[in-house]
């Protein structure tokens, strides 16, 4: 079986840069992102539609545009770092024929403190922008539970 | 201009479950991998994923949403919503998203039946912002599977407002 990255909590440090990647967004992956996410507005898929709301073309919906921003930061931990919470904004649209730049860093980690579904986890809360053809797209801050080492001079 | 009673009212109310139309399912994480170009083997790769912690493939957290997206055919009825109701003082007739916050709690496996309700938050007395006036409308949408168990939340905020000319 293939060997997958596995970040460690201990081994991220403040401020880190997560890497990016970039995503051709012509009609037919954003069509193909609507239908992914089960989304049947026009908006994604019909350029006269979009274009007598005065846009260019049609644009990526919410849902893939969320996909994208968490697929880097699970791209950075490798499979075992955990999805937990992701706070989401929208920054303007991204059209057929953008190119998506999707790209983040470490904000902190931290331990998870208060009295929820992530207290004693080992967390780090990213900032993942995405850019279309180098204007503001969308962006997140990303929660993600990392794998600790085993260490012995805790506990 | 004040909340009306009846918006007052509607706040803190909660929709009855709306069901997905579909369990969650292979095809479609793989779909939706397609579409996000998205390496992770937990959500495609058996092998992997039954050596992981969850024992085997989960959808991504972040399709949450996407297994409660209504049929489009035959078109579904849509439930009862506290927002449907919702009066507001003024001319308000355009929705802007500006802000979004999802939480995962658990995860979600093919075969999973997901419902989610819908709960009236808070609504804001008549703001004026820098695109128009109208009032910030936040809701949370909480996801259960077939167990009634909840998934994970989305608490999302919109204001709902009329453009400035």
């Amino acid at each position: 079986m293939q060997k997958w990255k596995k970040l460690h909590w201990e081994d991220v440090a403040d401020g880190q840069d997560i890497g990016s990647y970039e995503m051709q967004m012509d009609a037919v992956k954003i069509s193909c992102g609507a239908w992914a996410t089960r989304d049947s507005n026009p908006i994604h898929h019909d350029k006269s539609f979009a274009e007598r709301g005065s846009l260019k073309d049609i644009i990526v919906n919410i849902m893939h545009s969320e996909g994208l921003l968490c697929r880097l930061a699970t791209d950075w931990s490798g499979p075992t770092g955990e999805l937990k919470r992701n706070r989401f904004n929208i920054r303007g649209s991204c059209i057929a024929g953008d190119t998506c730049t999707v790209s983040g860093n470490i904000i902190k980690k931290y331990i998870g403190q208060e009295d929820n579904y992530m207290k004693g986890l080992h967390l780090v809360d990213l900032q993942v922008n995405a850019l279309a053809s180098g204007k503001p797209f969308c962006d997140a801050v990303i929660t993600l539970a990392l794998p600790a080492k085993v260490d012995k001079s805790s506990h | 201009m004040a909340l009306s009673e009846k918006d007052r009212s509607l706040i803190g109310r909660e929709s009855a479950p709306i069901y997905a139309p579909d369990e969650v399912c292979k095809p479609m994480i793989r779909h939706w991998v397609e579409a996000v170009e998205d390496a992770n083997p937990l959500y495609t790769d058996e092998e992997y994923a039954r050596s992981s912690k969850y024992g085997g493939i989960i959808a991504p957290p972040q399709m949450m949403m996407v297994w409660c997206m209504p049929r489009m055919w035959p078109w579904p009825e849509f439930p009862w919503v506290p927002m449907a109701e919702l009066e507001l003082p003024g001319d308000y007739d355009t929705y802007v998203a500006t802000d979004m916050i999802r939480e995962f709690y658990l995860p979600v496996r093919p075969g999973d039946i997901l419902s989610y309700t819908m709960k009236l938050d808070g609504v804001s007395e008549e703001k004026k912002t820098r695109i128009g006036k109208g009032h910030f409308i936040t809701t949370t949408q909480i996801y259960r599977n077939q167990r009634g168990e909840i998934v994970g939340k989305e608490i999302r905020t919109v204001l709902k407002y009329k453009p400035e000319t």
